[in-house]
């Protein structure tokens, strides 16, 4: 917490175990560790985003594991997957229902520009028609992303803005690629040849 | 000629005339005239030795611009599957563009309902005869288009970008 024990008298602030800060601090503390996301999963950007929740990378590390399949009860909308024009309303709806504050991440490249599915029925990016805070590109991202851009949503919950934003953030979460390091690349005579192979 | 076991009887049923029959990939196809498509499905389902109890599917082809010359440029297909025979066949026939109606195989395979429904959306195709020819799949802004027909474009005619924005504010 981003307390201010400055404020105090010296005498007190070495003695007394108290912190003081404002209300506004103390909320978006609270509710930094404490994001209910909606998943809106409609591909397989779902599917990454279920290894997200899992063990082995642990949404709940985050506070964030609590998954509401109801807009009224979370502030974190994960859209995750393609939207077609026939679930586009849907999707409006649900963040319209959602309680403030509340946030909203489009995740991958199909929810954030439509992806190669450059069809009819398939709208071509959701910021047209919701306010997308964070943009995680990927298809799909690494589970490490996607907690990157949770951190993001984190630091905004914590800024403790009560009341609702004029306009979406609009954050882009950069992908991260470590190249291989030349010693752990695999030799040409390590690579098995298939079983019969004349070369 | 096709080695397909049925093929012959239904050349004997129906006159070598109105059966043309197609070999590709192992799958044989039976184009017929629309007029004899319920009798032909009938047939295919009744005869003991065909026993065609399982329509798998339903669905129409465009053949506009296509390499290869056909009857007409809708063709809709009818796989049949017989499940005591462990046997296919698919029954195919084509519609011109002047006359897009083919009679529904509602009253002999129940599960055709939705497959044309579906196919009558997608392509403009009626199906006389439906006891629900209702719009299935496609929401409104798609009400009187046929998307998978050639002519339609493929980024659609602005149904994508036809919706209200919501804001933070007004949300």
């Amino acid at each position: 917490m981003d307390g201010n024990r400055n404020n105090l008298p010296d005498a007190l602030a070495d003695k007394l175990p108290i912190l003081t800060t404002t209300l506004d601090t103390a909320v978006g503390w609270c509710r930094k560790y404490s994001l209910w996301p909606m998943p809106f999963a409609t591909a397989c950007c779902g599917i990454e985003f279920m290894a997200v929740a899992c063990s082995r990378f642990d949404l709940a590390r985050f506070g964030a594991e609590a998954m509401r399949f109801t807009p009224r009860q979370s502030d974190l909308l994960f859209v995750a997957g393609r939207v077609t024009v026939k679930m586009l309303p849907v999707l409006q709806r649900i963040y319209q229902q959602m309680c403030e504050p509340k946030w909203v991440v489009s995740m991958g490249a199909c929810a954030s520009t439509g992806g190669v599915f450059d069809t009819y029925a398939v709208v071509q990016g959701i910021d047209q028609y919701v306010p997308v805070d964070v943009y995680i590109p990927g298809c799909p991202p690494r589970p490490e992303q996607l907690i990157e851009g949770l951190m993001q949503i984190q630091k905004i919950a914590a800024e403790g803005k009560t009341q609702s934003r004029s306009k979406p953030l609009g954050v882009v979460i950069e992908p991260k690629r470590t190249p291989v390091p030349l010693s752990l690349k695999p030799k040409e005579e390590d690579i098995l040849k298939p079983p019969g192979s004349m070369c | 000629m096709s080695d397909h076991p049925t093929v012959p009887l239904l050349i004997e049923k129906f006159g070598q005339q109105h059966i043309d029959v197609r070999e590709f990939n192992g799958n044989t196809t039976v184009v017929i005239p629309k007029s004899i498509l319920v009798d032909v499905i009938t047939f295919l389902y009744n005869d003991p030795a065909c026993g065609y109890k399982q329509l798998t599917d339903v669905w129409g082809v465009d053949y506009l611009d296509y390499p290869e010359e056909q009857n007409a440029r809708f063709g809709v297909l009818y796989p049949l599957l017989s499940i005591d025979k462990n046997r296919r066949i698919i029954i195919k026939v084509f519609l011109s563009e002047d006359d897009l109606t083919v009679p529904t195989l509602n009253g002999i395979y129940k599960g055709s309902e939705w497959s044309e429904r579906e196919t009558a959306e997608m392509y403009g195709i009626t199906f006389e005869g439906h006891p629900d020819p209702r719009r299935i799949l496609l929401c409104d802004l798609f009400e009187g288009k046929y998307p998978l027909r050639k002519t339609y474009p493929l980024k659609g005619q602005g149904e994508r970008e036809s919706f209200t924005p919501i804001t933070t504010e007004s949300a």
